[in-house]
């Protein structure tokens, strides 16, 4: 295969039917946001987490500001760019918990854990592990809320991408969203 | 318990879920236990999704907010990728591609893979390269490439490698090319850097080929040392011409145009490539034009004479972010580089390319005429020895003095120039000199006075001067508190400005101060709509570096009769101006991004509605002000340089610019909030000043309670920070962050006898601190991505990394200086957070640290910063933001939070005492035993940093920002905007 694509081309290629296209572009677009994630991540105060649409947000107007990306390829970037979130605030969480932990220091007395998430987030993991018992139940499903919700793709734009049409994908939106407050709901009283 | 059905119970529940809520909601229930036909268990799981239905709506909406600095970096990162792959090659020795026989891998460029093959007939060997992928894919692409390569294969240059044809490798383009023996330039340089008169001889070919290219239409998109070929003769060859992405002509802006790096993916996913010789417009995603290949030029040439790239940094992106912010470090290029080839380099790499050097051949002539003088001189022809290298550093640090002062000089002579028409004939008058900050002038209609914020007085005040007097009126002398942002009504009776008076707002005045009424109870920067019946304003203020670190500011009008407001739109918007004949408001619109500085300037309708942008290059472009007769929209940007007057047409109807900006630049270092008189021959603007300094303070060693004022150490533009004592307090170390930014100093502690101790632009050292014996400076110092510990000899000799671990920050002497602890961040080969402490003495692979965990439960890391005497306790704050102080026993091991708020905490004498900076305004100190916090020292409106004291505990050592501003006034004639 020669070398030297770009994202563009890649998005181009696999919209055209190049399956290959997006297994080229996955892990170098994860490489990416991941090594950048993981340095300002550092840097973050427990209390906030990614804003994971914003984050994908920008980096799709980048591509579009400047280079008339044409409409359906904006829904390509956000499908690939949805995954890829997932598994940086996924991991991202997973190493959070796993220092919390880990030390086993003497906790001082601190007035100021007010300030940690607030309860009404939904918390990565248990997003994640939901959201994979749902992939196995209804891939379908579970694929609209991946683009929803890590990907911050419009209604419309899921449906295009998932070649259903828009009615469709809001019930489609609707379902996963109850069966996943149901999962949540349940899994949080177990 | 979760629920696991089947799928295909699954599929009976969704289905009934979707049909019920098709149904209004009083009708489900009957219409589910209808459905279900008597199977209860079927029942309860869809009316339990109906419930989660409910109750679940705002799901997605419960997401997490923070971290978008990273959506910065991911705007660089996303337009310049390229994917790679490390593939296998497609072709094999024995395989033909037209007439020609392959004979073997010549090795995979980023352009494609290139093989070495035969031709039979000619009995010659070629280069066989296969295109990218892209030109397969895009039609119109190759034949574009295929247009060039004639025409490149038509000029049959010397310097140009030659292009002998066109041939089908399967299913790819092949380019059968020239097989030029000898070594890439990129090579070549990794045996060492050649002498001057080499450099330049190489360069001058470079030159030539490509002014050839030019000459042709042609732009070369790629060029790089990797890209020049030496041949065993010495004669230098230009590769690749063209196939860099040769693309659309320009009508159709693509992806396509910026990226010329390559990445290859390697095993672990890590992105490899170089971003080096992009033009910063290339790295904006813009059009390429034979001005890039100049600038790419100006990196070869740099590179070859430095051995050094210009830019480099260890990643893409952030390579390109010194591309677009930082210069190359001069002092890098050999001190005998002539002039004339400094100023050249500089014109090459100027960031503006409309100030860039426009044609390559200048740069010939200019090569010629170096070669020239350098005649016969000989040169050594590698510097092996230590020592000389030693000497030549040593030159170069001489001499940067003076480079520093051609880069100011030229550039002044380059932009006050072409930035003024010859015609307006401007004259510069500085109109305030009071002491501190006069900033926001507005011009009265008949230019004759100024209102402008000046905080003289301690507080801010609204004063009122004529614009040819020296004496001004403090307008709101009653006020104890801060007013400021005035503007002159368009009649010239009344003023509206801003004052945190009463819980804040916008505020009425007659123009002599009397008569005040409140507008609005919020509110900053008000301008007056032309008949002055109204006037906008925003929620958040913004003074000199517009940045959004509080979220949306909107903008808002209020009417001046009746107090009535209305918003405009749903944008960001700081520093509005209503443009003359009503339409339409300017303002100043922030990155989306917290803490982010890009700034650009848009207009909206009056109505509200149709926001346009003037610009979109985020170049730090804002305070837009409208011309009186509205064809043209001033601000100030941050582009090419210091921030500086700029002014764009613009058709104030529709917003729409009409050309590109121009820059009229002023002499003053920054410019900032721009008033233009009614008649256009006016512009006031306060012109600011910024220094950091580093001050002494006397202090009782037990209570840390000031003896006296402080006194100056230190003066000038450096911008010095983080002093520290040696422990005889005769000396002090502190770092610059003038660009290049962070090299260290050492000083008498009175400041006298000031050198360098460290230096390169590839480095950021910061933090130094003194070891107790006063042998050595530890600090951290940025390489690359990452910080790591090093230490210094006071000398300047023996400089060595401490520890091979990435993010290792704050290093802190023990007092017998056996240890030192230090903080490390996120960096690899160690778990987040941790403080180690080590031997400093040791090599690093003998070290068995002592670890100490981040305090559990708290969100913040501890942030190691001071030692108590007695060796017992740490000192550090919370968090790198500083969200208090804490300490930890070495005896106990456990963590104490003596405040909930500052930073940087230095123990005194006592080893109990702990003093601290809060908000850059206070020094504090606290008790460790009792937490009484008491306030030591603050000041009113510069910034100070933290302190570090003396042994015996009698001074403390800060740096101190201290930002001036003072209104000027441009005066031209003929008038500006006519």
């Amino acid at each position: 295969m020669p070398a030297g694509h770009d994202v563009t081309e890649l998005l181009d290629d696999w919209s055209r039917g190049d399956r290959d296209a997006l297994d080229r572009l996955l892990p170098l677009v994860y490489a990416e946001l991941r090594r950048i994630a993981a340095r300002q991540l550092r840097h973050e105060r427990a209390g906030h987490t990614l804003q994971p649409t914003a984050l994908v947000h920008e980096a799709y107007l980048r591509l579009v500001e400047q280079r008339n990306v044409e409409w359906q390829n904006r829904a390509h970037f956000f499908g690939v760019a949805a995954g890829v979130m997932r598994r940086i605030l996924v991991d991202h969480a997973r190493r959070q918990t796993a220092q919390k932990r880990g030390d086993g220091v003497q906790r001082v007395s601190l007035e100021h854990i007010a300030e940690l998430p607030s309860a009404n987030q939904i918390p990565v993991l248990a997003l994640d592990h939901a959201l994979t018992r749902l992939e196995k139940l209804d891939a379908g499903l579970a694929q609209i809320v991946e683009l929803r919700v890590f990907g911050g793709l419009t209604i419309d734009e899921a449906a295009h991408l998932l070649n259903v049409s828009p009615s469709t994908a809001k019930r489609d939106w609707r379902t996963a969203k109850a069966w996943l407050t149901r999962e949540l709901a349940s899994e949080s009283q177990s | 318990m979760t629920w696991a059905p089947t799928a295909d119970r699954w599929q009976r529940v969704r289905r009934l879920f979707e049909a019920a809520i098709e149904r209004p909601v009083p009708e489900r229930s009957a219409f589910v236990s209808a459905a279900v036909a008597g199977d209860e268990t079927l029942r309860g799981e869809v009316e339990a999704m109906l419930a989660a239905d409910a109750a679940g709506a705002a799901l997605s909406e419960q997401w997490p907010v923070a971290s978008e600095s990273l959506l910065a970096e991911l705007r660089i990162a996303f337009s310049t990728v390229r994917v790679g792959s490390a593939s296998s090659p497609g072709l094999t020795a024995g395989n033909r591609v037209g007439n020609y026989d392959v004979v073997a891998p010549l090795g995979a460029g980023g352009m494609g893979e290139v093989y070495r093959a035969h031709d039979a007939r000619l009995g010659r060997d070629v280069a066989i390269k296969i295109l990218p992928h892209a030109f397969t894919t895009h039609p119109e692409r190759l034949a574009r490439f295929e247009r060039e390569a004639r025409v490149l294969a038509a000029l049959n240059h010397p310097h140009i490698g030659g292009i002998y044809g066109i041939e089908e490798a399967g299913t790819a383009p092949a380019l059968v090319l020239e097989l030029v023996e000898g070594v890439t330039l990129a090579d070549h340089l990794k045996e060492g850097r050649p002498d001057i008169e080499e450099a330049l001889t190489i360069a001058r070919q470079v030159a030539d080929a490509l002014s050839a290219a030019h000459d042709k239409g042609i732009v070369h998109r790629d060029l790089k040392p990797a890209n020049v070929k030496i041949t065993p003769a010495g004669v230098v060859k230009v590769l690749d011409f063209g196939l860099a992405k040769a693309d659309g002509d320009g009508a159709t802006p693509e992806l396509a145009h910026s990226p010329t790096i390559t990445v290859t993916a390697t095993r672990d996913g890590r992105l490899l490539g170089t971003a080096a010789y992009m033009s910063p417009e290339q790295a904006r995603g813009k059009t390429v034009d034979k001005r890039s290949d100049i600038w790419a030029f100006g990196c070869v040439l740099y590179e070859t004479l430095s051995g050094r790239r210009a830019f480099d940094r260890e990643t893409v992106s952030d390579t390109l972010a010194a591309i677009l912010e930082r210069e190359p470090d001069w002092r890098m290029l050999p001190p005998a580089t002539p002039a004339s080839v400094r100023r050249l380099l500089q014109r090459c790499l100027e960031k503006d390319v409309s100030r860039r050097l426009r044609d390559i051949g200048d740069a010939g002539l200019e090569l010629d005429d170096a070669i020239g003088r350098l005649g016969s001189r000989s040169f050594p022809r590698r510097v092996f020895d230590l020592g000389r290298e030693r000497r030549s550093a040593a030159l170069a640090g001489i001499i940067i003095v003076s480079t520093v002062l051609g880069i100011t000089l030229l550039w002044r002579a380059w932009a006050v120039r072409p930035g003024f028409p010859d015609r307006w004939q401007p004259t510069f008058t500085q109109i305030t000199s009071q002491s501190g900050l006069e900033w926001f002038p507005s011009l009265s209609p008949d230019g004759k006075w100024v209102v402008y914020g000046g905080d003289a007085e301690g507080n801010r005040d609204v004063f009122l001067q004529s614009t040819t007097g020296q004496t001004p009126i403090d307008l709101t002398t009653d006020s104890i508190d801060d007013d400021d942002q005035p503007a002159f009504s368009p009649d010239g009776e009344r003023i509206v400005f801003r004052s945190s008076r009463d819980g804040g707002g916008i505020f009425v005045m007659g123009r002599t101060g009397e008569a005040v009424r409140r507008l609005t109870r919020r509110g900053f920067k008000p301008t007056w709509s032309p008949d002055g019946r109204e006037i906008a304003f925003t929620t958040e203020n913004a003074d000199l570096d517009p940045q959004n670190t509080v979220g949306l500011s909107s903008l808002w009008v209020v009417n001046v009769a009746s107090g009535e407001e209305r918003q405009l739109g749903n944008i960001d918007a700081v520093l509005p101006s209503w443009s003359p004949h009503g339409q339409r408001i300017a303002y100043t619109t922030r990155g989306a991004i917290a803490g982010s500085t890009r700034l650009d300037i848009w207009t909206i309708d009056r109505s509200g509605k149709n926001p346009i942008a003037v610009t979109t290059d985020g170049a730090r472009n804002w305070n837009p002000v409208w011309a009186p007769d509205g064809r043209y929209l001033y601000f100030v940007s941050g582009r090419g340089g210091p921030i500086n007057l700029w002014r764009v047409p613009i058709d104030q109807t529709s917003g729409k610019t009409e050309g590109p900006p121009e820059a009229l630049t002023t002499p003053s270092p920054f410019v900032a909030h721009i008033a233009i008189s009614a008649d256009g021959t006016r512009i006031a603007y306060s012109s600011i000043l910024r220094s950091r300094n580093i001050q002494k303070l006397a202090i009782d060693p037990a209570t840390g309670i000031p003896r006296g004022e402080p006194t100056w150490i230190t003066t000038g533009s450096r911008l010095w920070a983080n002093p520290d004592p040696s422990s005889d307090g005769k000396s002090l170390v502190f770092y610059s962050s003038v660009q290049p930014e962070g090299d260290l100093y050492v000083a008498r502690a009175d400041g006298t006898g000031l050198r360098q101790l460290t230096s390169g632009a590839e480095s950021i050292d910061r933090m130094p601190r003194w070891s107790p014996d006063g042998q050595w400076i530890a600090f951290h110092s940025i390489r690359g991505k990452d910080q790591f510990l090093w230490k210094i000899r006071a000398d300047g000799s023996e400089l060595q990394q401490l520890s091979p671990l990435a993010d290792a920050i704050y290093p802190t002497w023990s007092p017998d200086g056996s240890r030192i602890a230090v903080l490390m961040g996120a960096g690899i080969g160690h778990r987040e957070n941790d403080v180690y402490i080590f031997d400093p003495s040791r090599p690093w692979k003998d070290q068995a640290p002592d670890v100490i965990p981040p305090p559990a439960g708290s969100p913040d890391e501890f942030v190691v910063n001071s030692w108590s005497p007695d060796g017992a306790l740490l000192a550090g704050q919370a968090g790198l933001a500083a969200h208090g102080i804490l300490t930890y026993s070495l005896r106990t091991r456990r963590f104490d939070r003596l405040t909930d708020f500052g930073g940087y905490p230095v123990w005194l004498p006592d080893s109990r005492h702990v003093m601290f900076v809060s908000g850059g305004r206070d020094f504090s100190v606290v008790d460790s035993r009792s937490r009484k916090v008491q306030k030591v020292f603050s000041v009113e409106r510069d910034i100070i940093g933290p302190p570090q004291v003396t042994r015996d505990g009698r001074e403390a050592y800060f740096s101190r920002r201290v930002t001036e501003g003072d209104i000027w006034l441009l005066t031209a004639n003929p008038p500006v905007s006519r």
